[in-house]
C-alpha cells in the first residue's frame, strides 16, 4: 500500500491539540489544531441583540469566519453558513430567547480539513463559554482520491489532488451508565467533487469512527482541564 | 453521583428519578448534561415533588442577587432621585465581581415616602443593607431599604470618623459631635 506524504495510514488522523481560555475578552475561546492546520475560535454570548437578529423564541447564532490572509469571500461565507447550521443543531437555543451568540473563527494555518478543524474549535469554545449543548461535536474531513481510495483528514496538497471531499460532524455517541452507547447523530455533512454512493457511505462510516475518537480526545482534554482548574482554585 | 464531572450530552440519570434543572436537559428517558461541570442535587422543597438535578460549572460565580435577597452594598453616587450602589455581598456570600443597583427615592423608607430626601438618607461611601425588590432594568437591580433592619450600617463622617447611630434618622460623629442624617438600619 502506498503511504501518504506524511507517512500516515489512510484512516489515520493527524495529531490533535486543543487549548482553551486563551482570550480574556471573549466569553469562551479555543485553539484547535490537527497537524499543521490550526483554527482559533472565540465565542461571545449569549448576549443581548437588537433589531432583526432578535428572535423571541431562540438565540440567534452568528458566525464570522476569517481566512488566514485577505478578506472573507464567497467560500468563507459558505463555510460560515455550514458552521452556523452545525452550531444551531447542537446549542440549546431555546434556553436563551432574544439573545445572540457570536462565534468568530480565525484560521491560523490552513493545511487541509480546515472546516472540520473550525467546527472542532467552535465546539470547544462553546463549551469554554458555558453555552448549554446537546453534546460534544466532532468533525472530520475525508477525501476521495483519484484512485477511488479514501483518506482521512487530508492535507492541503492531498485535498487539491482529491476527486471529492466529504466533511462530516457528529454529536458524540455517549456511553450511558449502563454501558450502551447511544447512536451518534449526524449533525452536518457537506460534500464537494465527484464520487460514487458507495464511496460516500464508506466515508460516512469512516467519519463516524474518527469522530468518536475525536470526541474521546475532547473528553480527556476537558476532564484534564477541569481537574487542573479545580486544583488551582 | 453528586459531584461527578459530566460533559455535554452525557446521561446523568433516568428522568423518572429527578427533575431537570439548570445546566441539564431531557433526552428520551434520561437527564443529560448541557455543560462541563459537576452534578448537584437540589432537594425538593415540598413533599410529593421530585428532587432536581443541576450541573454547575466549577469556575463561575454561582451567586447572583435575586428578588427578596438581602444584600450588602456600597453607595457610589447619589442624586435627588436615587442612590447608585455597588452590590458587594448577597446574604452571607461575598461576590467576586460586584453588580450595580439603585435605591430609588420612594424605596428608601416605608412611611412618608414622598418626603424622603436621598441626600439626608445616604452618602457616597456608606455601607448599606438593602433588599432586592426586582431585577430592574438592564443596567441595575432595584433595591429597597423600607424596613427597620435595612439601611446604613456603616458610614464615615465629614471629619473621617466612624459615625455612631443615635436614632433611626441620625448618626453622630464621635470626633466633632456633629450629627448627620442617614436612613439608619436597626441592627440587633
Amino acid at each position: 500500500m502506498e503511504s501518504r506524504e506524511d507517512g500516515r495510514e489512510d484512516n489515520q488522523m493527524r495529531q490533535l491539540a486543543c487549548e482553551r481560555n486563551l482570550l480574556n475578552r471573549a466569553d469562551g475561546s479555543a485553539r484547535w489544531s490537527q497537524g499543521q492546520s490550526c483554527v482559533l475560535a472565540a465565542v461571545y454570548g449569549p448576549r443581548s441583540t437588537v433589531g432583526r437578529k432578535e428572535n423571541p423564541e431562540q438565540a440567534n447564532i452568528e458566525v464570522v469566519f476569517k481566512p488566514k490572509i485577505g478578506f472573507a469571500g464567497v467560500e468563507e461565507h459558505e463555510l460560515e453558513h455550514v458552521i452556523r447550521k452545525t452550531v444551531e443543531g447542537v446549542v440549546l437555543t431555546s434556553l436563551h430567547p432574544r439573545t445572540g451568540i457570536s462565534v468568530i473563527l480565525q484560521v491560523l494555518q490552513n493545511d487541509g480539513s480546515v472546516l472540520a478543524c473550525a467546527i472542532n474549535a467552535t465546539s470547544m469554545a462553546l463549551i469554554d463559554a458555558g453555552v448549554p449543548l446537546k453534546g460534544l461535536v466532532a468533525a472530520v474531513a475525508i477525501a476521495v482520491q483519484e484512485s477511488g481510495g479514501l483518506i482521512l483528514d487530508p492535507l492541503l496538497t492531498e485535498q487539491k489532488l482529491a476527486r471529492g471531499m466529504v466533511t462530516v460532524a457528529f454529536v458524540d455517541a455517549q456511553p450511558t451508565e449502563a454501558g450502551v452507547p447511544t447512536e451518534a447523530d449526524t449533525l452536518t455533512c457537506t460534500t464537494s467533487g465527484l464520487f460514487s454512493a458507495d464511496q460516500y457511505l464508506d466515508s460516512l462510516n469512516w467519519g463516524r469512527t474518527a469522530c468518536s475518537r475525536i470526541a474521546a480526545f475532547c473528553r480527556v482534554s476537558l476532564e484534564r482541564y477541569q481537574r487542573g482548574s479545580q486544583m488551582l482554585a | 453521583m453528586e459531584g461527578k464531572l459530566v460533559l455535554p450530552g452525557e446521561n446523568i440519570c433516568p428522568i423518572s428519578e429527578f427533575d431537570v434543572g439548570e445546566g441539564t436537559f431531557a433526552r428520551e428517558d434520561f437527564v443529560c448534561s448541557a455543560l462541563v461541570g459537576y452534578v448537584q442535587i437540589v432537594n425538593a422543597t415540598s413533599a410529593g415533588q421530585a428532587s432536581t438535578i443541576t450541573v454547575m460549572r466549577g469556575n463561575e460565580q454561582t451567586c447572583v442577587p435575586k428578588s427578596g435577597d438581602i444584600v450588602t452594598v456600597k453607595v457610589v453616587k447619589i442624586n435627588p432621585r436615587l442612590a447608585s450602589v455597588d452590590i458587594l455581598c448577597v446574604g452571607q456570600r461575598v461576590l467576586e465581581e460586584s453588580f450595580s443597583g439603585i435605591i430609588r427615592q420612594q424605596d428608601v423608607r416605608a412611611t412618608e415616602v414622598d418626603k424622603v430626601e436621598i441626600l439626608s438618607s445616604f452618602r457616597p461611601g456608606d455601607i448599606v443593607r438593602a433588599e432586592v425588590i426586582s431585577l430592574g432594568d438592564s443596567r441595575s437591580y432595584y433595591l429597597s431599604t423600607a424596613k427597620n433592619e435595612l439601611g446604613v450600617v456603616s458610614a464615615k463622617s465629614v471629619a473621617g470618623a466612624q459615625l455612631v447611630p443615635v436614632s433611626w434618622q441620625e448618626m453622630q460623629c464621635p470626633a466633632t459631635l456633629a450629627k448627620e442624617y442617614r436612613k439608619v438600619a436597626k441592627t440587633a
